[in-house]
């Protein structure tokens, strides 16, 4: 706990705004979750989930655009 | 550190586990310093195993990475269940762990942990929480034994570095920035870069084929004589207005009832108008006067051709059947020659009866004349069959004979007549018979050439007079149905021509419909770039962005953490590292050992400012005293928040007896703060300890050993 408190507080201190602040340590969060679970996969897992879902949700609102542009 | 408030071993009973046979086995593990002693194979390490498989169960097996677990024989194959039994010591009291194997051919593991309230649960996590580490970490940090020295000095960076986090307590860090570095931003960028650069290309080709689209349909709409100005809403609603009054000229010019079709309000509403305007084309087309009354005027047209022939056959007809009749009555008509006829059969009849009379006659002249040529060969006188008087043949005969010759001459000129009266009579039979025939068809002809007139008549317009010349009449109504049929075909023509107008102006406004329709379709794609939906994609992008720079940024922190605090626990714990090492190994040139923070924790041997990596030249207890020393230093008590116990498995490998001395002292240095329990079967090294550790010790001996009972377990 006292490192995840240490890294935050590193986080805070290069976050460039509180939306980023916010994404980060809500990262952390998950990473840590992940980490205490299973080891090196959980960490990446919950980070990959995050991109994943990033991913996604772009995916589908590049669709949504391709819809738009094919009519 | 102290051992205060610290988890700490209590007692551990054993049966059926590994070496352990089926009668249960005590330890009691409650004082500071545990000594079990026994040769190989008498189950001393099980005894250690026992406490680990309590604490971890199959965990040890599958999550280690430690050779020696994997695939191991929990149950001693003797027995039919294997159970361990540890209690733990805590500050609030004792927990009670019981795990068992059991269940025949489907063994299965149970675990039963009661807490100090006695509260029973079977939870895993429970434990691992309770001693502040997983398996992996109570092997590295709490078990000593052979796998952690040789990770702790292995020349493989990964194992080394796995082992020292183990042993700092920064393995859950480790995973955690590992875990990130492992993360391929760049692949995620490219992605988000990916779907961009699709949209884009997407854009740019839709918007280039509808650019393509609009100029064909320009050059079409040129043929078709648009101008470029027309492409505008109010060219597209002129011509839709147009082809509309058009179309209803027509119709009201044709006096059909059409509804006019309404003129769109803008050309998005096309299809519609298109789809209304060439139906009301199609029903004028199939009403069109011109063809209504050409069909009409070629039916009877063709209708008058028919009864006109069918007419003139039969006159013909009519006409062959008088001229035959003329012909056959030249020699008559039929009354003069019935009279002829009867007049011959008369002439025929008397000649008949006349040429009996004669023939009679003849016959009695004939007998006379037999009768006197008889006579006249008996040359005598004969008296007359009637009258009896004598009868003179000579003159007689002569006079008959004469009177015999004129009446033959007369037969033969009568029977000459008869004949030719009997030529006659067939021949104006004949006569008659053909002319009565001629009447018969005559009437026949007649009759049929009145139909024909009838039918002619009912089609020729008006009433012709009775003694009108039909032929006259109709060719001069089929002169007027052909005028009409001109007339008619101009009106078509006329007709037509209107229609094809009114398709053309519809196909100029479909050009003109199309062209906006694309434009308006280009100018969409054009602005894409600033509709919701895009903005959402930008959105996305960002925020993936973001997450992208989250994962750096989090990863750049864990990294400095995790350095910050391994460099501050190895900084920490250094000098016990080094004190532990000079305490073990007697060397003049390097008085000490430390691990490097900064390059993959090597464990270099230290003198003054000089440093050297140990692999490189330590002997084998010498690297067996420097993995002890930093794992003594960092493990067990030592490590914050872990629990106040290690457990040593025949760490005198290697060692001679001057090093086994000194290890005995480091351990009672190291039993101030760690509970200790050592297996290990060098007498040496037990004698030492029993006389170099100062605290309450207890020691068990194992001795012979065999598979049903397992070893005999004696108390020192």
């Amino acid at each position: 706990m006292e490192e995840k408190e240490r890294i935050a507080e590193k986080i805070r201190e290069r976050a460039g705004s509180e939306e980023q602040l916010s994404r980060c340590l809500e990262l952390l969060e998950a990473v840590y979750a992940g980490a205490q679970q299973g080891l090196t996969g959980g960490a990446a897992g919950q980070a990959k989930a995050r991109l994943d879902a990033g991913v996604r949700e772009l995916e589908q609102a590049a669709s949504a655009v391709e819809r738009l542009i094919k009519g | 550190m102290g051992m205060a408030g610290r988890i700490m071993l209590r007692s551990v009973k054993v049966s059926g586990f590994r070496g352990f046979g089926k009668t249960e086995v005590p330890f009691d593990l409650s004082s500071p310093v545990v000594l079990i002693a026994g040769n190989n194979r008498s189950g001393k390490s099980s005894t250690l195993n026992a406490v680990e498989w309590a604490l971890y169960g199959s965990a040890v097996a599958s999550g280690t990475g430690i050779e020696e677990r994997t695939g191991w024989l929990v149950r001693n194959l003797e027995c039919d269940t294997a159970w361990v039994e540890l209690v733990l010591q805590t500050e609030r009291g004792e927990i009670v762990v019981r795990r068992e194997l059991a269940g025949g051919r489907s063994m299965k593991t149970t675990l039963r942990i009661t807490d100090e309230a006695g509260v029973v649960s079977s939870d895993e996590a429970f434990l691992q929480t309770l001693l502040g580490m997983d398996a992996k970490g109570f092997m590295s940090s709490v078990y000593l034994h052979q796998e952690v020295i040789r990770d702790i000095l292995t020349t493989r960076p990964a194992n080394r570095k796995a082992a020292l986090d183990r042993l700092l307590g920064v393995d859950e860090l480790r995973a955690l920035f590992e875990g990130l570095k492992g993360i391929k931003s760049k692949e995620y960028e490219s992605k988000a870069d990916a779907a961009f650069a699709r949209l884009e290309d997407l854009k740019m080709v839709r918007a280039e084929a509808e650019q393509r689209e609009i100029d064909a349909a320009k050059q079409k709409g040129g043929e078709l004589g648009l101008e470029n100005g027309a492409y505008t809403e109010a060219g597209f609603r002129r011509l839709c207005a147009e082809a509309s009054d058009r179309l209803r000229e027509l119709a009201e010019r044709a006096g059909i009832d059409e509804a006019a079709v309404a003129t769109p309000g803008d050309s998005r509403r096309f299809s519609d108008f298109n789809r209304q305007i060439n139906a009301s084309a199609e029903r004028l087309r199939s009403r069109n006067p011109g063809a209504v009354s050409r069909d009409e005027l070629v039916r009877r047209r063709d209708a008058l051709l028919r009864a006109k022939a069918e007419h003139a056959s039969k006159l013909r007809r009519r006409g062959e059947l008088l001229n035959l009749r003329r012909e056959l009555e030249q020699k008559g008509d039929l009354d003069a020659l019935r009279a002829q006829l009867k007049g011959l059969q008369q002439q025929e009849s008397d000649i008949k009866l006349e040429l009996n009379n004669l023939d009679a006659r003849t016959g009695v002249v004939r007998e006379a004349v037999d009768f006197l040529e008889r006579l006249e060969e008996k040359e005598a006188p004969a008296p007359c069959p009637v009258c009896e008087q004598e009868i003179r043949p000579g003159e007689l005969l002569g006079r008959l004979r004469s009177t015999q010759r004129e009446m033959e001459s007369s037969t033969a000129e009568l029977s000459g007549k008869l004949k030719e009266l009997a030529d006659a009579v067939r021949r104006t039979t004949g006569e008659i018979m053909a002319l009565e025939n001629n009447a018969r068809e005559l009437e026949d002809a007649e009759e049929a050439l009145r139909k024909a007139e009838a039918a002619v008549r009912e089609l020729l317009a008006g009433e012709p007079a009775p003694d009108a010349d039909l032929e006259v009449i109709m060719k001069r109504e089929l002169e007027e149905i052909e005028k009409d049929l001109e007339a008619a075909g101009r009106i078509l023509e006329e007709y037509s021509r209107g229609i094809s107008e009114v398709l053309e102006k519809t196909e100029r406004a479909a050009v003109v419909a199309e062209v906006l329709a694309r434009e308006a379709r280009k100018s969409e794609i054009d602005a894409i770039g600033s509709t919701p939906e895009w903005r959402r994609v930008e959105e996305a992008r960002d925020a993936l962005m973001g997450e992208i720079e989250a994962v750096s940024l989090v990863k750049d922190a864990a990294m400095e953490v995790l350095k910050e605090v391994s460099r501050d626990r190895l900084a920490a714990a250094g000098g016990r590292i080094a004190e532990y090492y000079r305490e073990l190994v007697e060397r003049d040139d390097f008085d000490a050992i430390a691990v490097d923070p900064d390059s993959e924790y090597d464990v270099c041997a230290v003198s003054g400012g000089r440093k050297v990596k140990a692999l490189t030249f330590f002997n084998q207890g010498d690297m067996n005293c420097a993995a002890m020393s930093i794992f003594l230093a960092l493990g067990g008590g030592a490590r914050d928040g872990g629990p106040a116990f290690v457990m040593i498995d025949d760490p005198s490998q290697s060692l001679d007896s001057g090093q086994k001395g000194r290890l005995a002292r480091l351990l009672d240095r190291v039993s101030a703060d760690s509970q200790i329990v050592l297996a290990t079967m060098d007498e040496e090294l037990l004698s030492l300890l029993r006389s170099s550790m100062t605290r309450n010790k207890k020691v068990y001996r194992l001795g012979p050993w065999n598979p049903q009972t397992g070893p005999t377990v004696s108390e020192e």
